[in-house]
């Protein structure tokens, strides 16, 4: 069954065609890499995809909804309810601890604190990171931040989870273990993810792989 | 090529953001020259004036005039300070290619306070410009007074415009102390522990005199004590303006129940400084405000009504008190725009991952107001202790509690309304582009 | 299944008497032992035939490198152990201090179906892409093999070690569809 999808989507900035008519369809619980040489508008694809900017023309499907038209607020409001997100330096709120990183997303929610913690703190040892619950983001190593990036974008249970390079900036025994975390808490939530690298190796833990270039799905590898 | 080719080359480049700083320099140099100004003038005034000018009029007054008009450099020297650092980074970066052909970070600092010092003069001569057009309005049109009777002296009002440039220059040498940049233009601030708990203190010591005043204890040298304890308080309470920041972050960082109070808390405790040193001017503003709420009420016990003298007065301390309050929290405005553009990839993720934008606002003007509150209500409080019991009608003590509450209540009002003001950069700060840079 | 191309390629970089060496040199053992532990520690790499173990250990004694150490008997027939001599222990040494020659010669089959696509087809962009899926495919394979529970050490070394050589192919085919590009867009302008 088809969960996401794109139909002929079309995106530019100023004069750089960043997406020139990109049709894609992912189904839930696929788990799909995007790929595709630099600057061929993989993580425009992804931020399209995932409700964060819209595209000029066509179409952006989720749940037999149409997303694209809806208006900021309940674009975001189902980002916050349906999806997660994992960027490549982690970007976690420098002044928070990773434990309070992770229970972010369930204060936003309107959970409490105690309770937002508790639950943190599991997604912590579920990612293998609870030895750094207290520590801030600047005294953790790209995979310790990488592994709490991720924990903070599982934490609230969303259907699809995207990531955008997510190992990008680590070695490759470090990526592999983000990856393997990422992809099996998502297997067992029941998740939908799509991960954008230019890694082969990264795109070979996904069940399909779409290959974007110059801003057009090139080929969709089954 | 010179240093100085250099300077001018670079004082041609830069953003529209980093003009706009420019201008906020002039104007705050502007603002400086014309109270400095102000100063002078009324030290020159001579004679029994006009009773409408309030405090002016009276010889005796003057200098009192003169020191008020002073204290009004305080929260411009702030401003300065905090538009100061901004610039300093914003061109920091600009000037990381400069960095990594071999310029070291003195060098950069220097062309730095160069460019400050530019826009410092610039603002100064047209502050001097605007006064003098002022002053010779005001006296010529509205008081009939003949033009000859005085102005500002040439010797000291240059003095003033030099004394100004010079503290521009200097603050902005100060400005890039805290900022580390590398040549690869990445900038963060160096960590810093927090502020002292020491400083506290002071003001407690001021207060010691004033209490024993409330409570009725003799004490030898009475209006020395009292002076000296009203000196102590409000310079204990500028000081300890950053540890009251950091505490009032502190406790609400460990309550908050929401995460927009526990990011504001947070991102509050982790950089108090910028807060600190606005707070205590707010603070002081606070305090002065609050105690003049006892010299009002002293006075309607005494004589049950105001003549225009006193009108004048009171109204001009207030006008001065909200100018200063207002210049002051105007600095919030500048590190509002810095916290922003620190954390604008850091925010755009927590967007991208379904925060809405009204969350995030809240997080800014709640900064605002877990900084402002305990150093204002302290510093009413201050305000309050040194004029106690000089009242024989007890109801007209309700009018200096008023008051107080009212200051506190405006001090935090003014910080709130700062944040609100940066509020429009969230939306460019928080840009999906902002997801993709580093 | 693991690549036969990559395990040949480790496989005709060393020989057999040296991988029974190094075998040898933990404790005594006899042939059909050894051939176990070749089989299960050298995963990938192709089985050896009991035959081959038998004339390697024959040709190592002759040369003094090994040494026959006494029979054993477990249930099975009567086994002849063999240990490693001194100088069966230098050699293995001396081979481990060698490095294996970077072949820098281009042998791959892929680099001639590229040059061959371009000229008998004018483009080679299709291949490329059909090539890209069957590699990312094997990839996958290997991953999820990689995933499985229980994996020993070895076959987890060999793995990776395939995984990483489907990699570098598959850059060099992105990198070659990238100069292509470029080269067709000089032509036409
Ligand atoms: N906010 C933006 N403003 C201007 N141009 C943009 C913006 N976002 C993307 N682009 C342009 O659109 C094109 C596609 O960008 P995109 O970031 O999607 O590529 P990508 O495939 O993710 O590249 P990379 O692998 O380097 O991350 C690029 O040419 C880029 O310069
Ligand atoms: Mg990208």
């Amino acid at each position: 069954m088809t969960l996401l999808e794109a139909r002929r989507i079309e995106k530019a900035f100023g004069r750089t065609r960043a997406l020139r008519g990109v049709s894609v369809a992912i189904g839930s619980g696929e788990i799909v890499a995007i790929t595709g040489p630099s600057g061929s508008g993989k993580s425009t694809l992804l931020h399209c995809l995932s409700g964060i900017m819209c595209p000029e023309t066509g179409e952006v499907h989720y749940d037999g909804r149409r997303i694209d038209t809806l208006d900021e607020a309940a674009r975001t409001r189902l980002r916050r309810e349906a999806f997660g997100v994992v960027f490549q330096f982690g970007r976690l709120v420098p002044e928070l601890t990773a434990a309070e990183n992770v229970a972010l997303p369930l204060l936003f929610g309107g959970n409490g604190r105690e309770e937002s913690a508790t639950v943190a703190r599991a997604w912590l040892e579920r990612m293998d990171a609870l030895d750094v619950a207290d520590a801030r983001p600047g005294e953790l190593s790209g995979g310790q931040l990488q592994r709490v990036a991720v924990a903070r974008a599982l934490v609230t249970g969303p259907k699809v989870v995207f990531a955008d390079e997510p190992t990008g900036a680590l070695d490759s025994v470090a990526g592999e273990r983000v990856l393997g975390l990422l992809l099996e808490a998502a297997r067992v939530n029941g998740s939908t993810v799509v991960i954008v690298t230019h890694d082969n190796r990264v795109a070979a833990h996904a069940d399909r792989e779409i290959v974007v270039r110059d801003g057009a799905a090139a080929g969709v590898v089954v | 090529m010179t240093f100085f080719q250099v300077a001018g080359m670079l004082g041609r480049g830069g953003s529209r953001a980093e003009r706009a700083r420019a201008r906020l320099v002039a104007a705050g140099a502007a603002l400086a020259t014309c109270f400095l100004f102000g100063a002078a003038n009324v030290l020159t005034l001579n004679g029994q004036l006009d009773d409408r000018l309030g405090p002016i009029a009276n010889r005796g007054t003057r200098p009192g005039v003169a020191f008020a008009f002073g204290l009004m450099i305080l929260p411009v020297a702030a401003f300065l300070y905090q538009t100061g650092r901004l610039a300093s980074a914003d061109r920091e970066r600009r000037l990381a290619a400069l960095r990594l052909a071999g310029a070291t970070p003195g060098e950069v600092r220097l062309l730095g306070a160069l460019e400050t010092t530019r826009s410092a003069a610039l603002g100064t001569v047209c502050g001097a410009i605007a006064y003098v057009l002022l002053e010779w309005s005001i006296r010529g049109l509205l008081l009939h007074l003949p033009t000859t009777a005085a102005g500002v002296p040439p010797v000291p009002g240059l003095a003033a415009m030099a004394l100004v440039i010079a503290v521009a220059t200097v603050s902005g040498l100060l400005a890039g102390r805290h900022v580390v940049t590398s040549p690869l233009g990445v900038i963060r601030r160096a960590t810093r522990r927090p502020p002292g708990r020491y400083v506290l203190l002071v003001p407690v010591l001021g207060c010691i005199p004033m209490v024993a005043l409330v409570v009725g204890v003799q004490m030898p040298y009475r209006p020395f004590a009292i002076l000296l304890g009203a000196g102590l308080s409000a310079v204990g309470l500028m000081l300890s303006a950053s540890r009251l920041v950091w505490a009032s972050a502190r406790i609400a960082g460990r309550r908050a129940r929401s995460a927009e109070t526990l990011l504001a808390a947070r991102a509050l405790e982790a950089d108090t400084r910028p807060w600190g040193r606005t707070m205590s001017i707010l603070g002081l503003a606070v305090a002065i405000g609050s105690g003049t709420g006892w010299i009002q009420a002293g006075f309607m016990d005494a004589r049950h009504t105001l003549d225009p003298f006193w009108l004048t007065s009171f109204t001009l301390v207030d006008l001065a008190l909200l100018v200063g309050m207002a210049v002051a929290a105007a600095a919030l405005i500048t590190h509002q725009a810095e916290y922003l553009m620190e954390h604008g990839p850091v925010l755009a993720t927590l967007r991208a991952a379904g925060v809405a934008d009204g969350e995030l606002r809240r997080v800014l003007t709640r900064q605002g107001i877990i900084a402002a509150v305990l150093p204002c209500s302290v510093a009413a409080l201050i305000g309050l202790l040194p004029l106690a019991r000089a009242l024989h009608n007890e109801t007209w003590a309700l009018w200096p509690v008023t008051n107080a509450v009212l200051m506190a209540a405006l001090g935090v009002l003014a910080a709130t309304l700062a944040t609100k003001a940066s509020q429009h950069r969230l939306q460019r700060a928080v840009s999906p582009g902002r997801l993709r840079t580093e | 299944m693991l690549d036969r191309l990559f395990i040949e390629c480790i496989f005709a970089c060393m020989s057999t008497g040296h991988i029974l060496l190094g075998l040898l040199t933990e404790r005594p053992k006899h042939g059909y032992e050894l051939k176990r532990e070749h089989d299960d520690r050298l995963p990938g790499v192709k089985p050896i035939a009991y035959g081959q173990v038998y004339a390697t250990l024959q040709r190592l004694e002759r040369d003094g490198k090994v040494a026959v150490s006494g029979t054993a008997k477990e249930g099975g027939p009567e086994r002849t152990v063999y240990e490693i001599t001194g100088d069966g222990a230098d050699e293995v040494h001396r081979w481990l201090a060698e490095i294996e020659p970077p072949a820098p010669y281009v042998s791959s089959a892929l680099f001639v179906r590229v040059v061959l696509a371009l000229i008998a087809e004018g483009t080679a962009d299709g291949y490329l892409l059909r090539q890209r899926a069957a590699h990312l495919e094997r990839m996958r394979e290997l991953t999820a093999r990689k995933n499985t529970a229980g994996i020993s050490a070895g076959e987890l070394l060999a793995t990776d070690y395939a995984l990483y050589h489907l990699d570098a192919d598959l850059r060099w085919l992105e990198t070659a569809r990238q100069r292509i590009d470029e080269l067709t867009q000089e032509i036409r302008t």
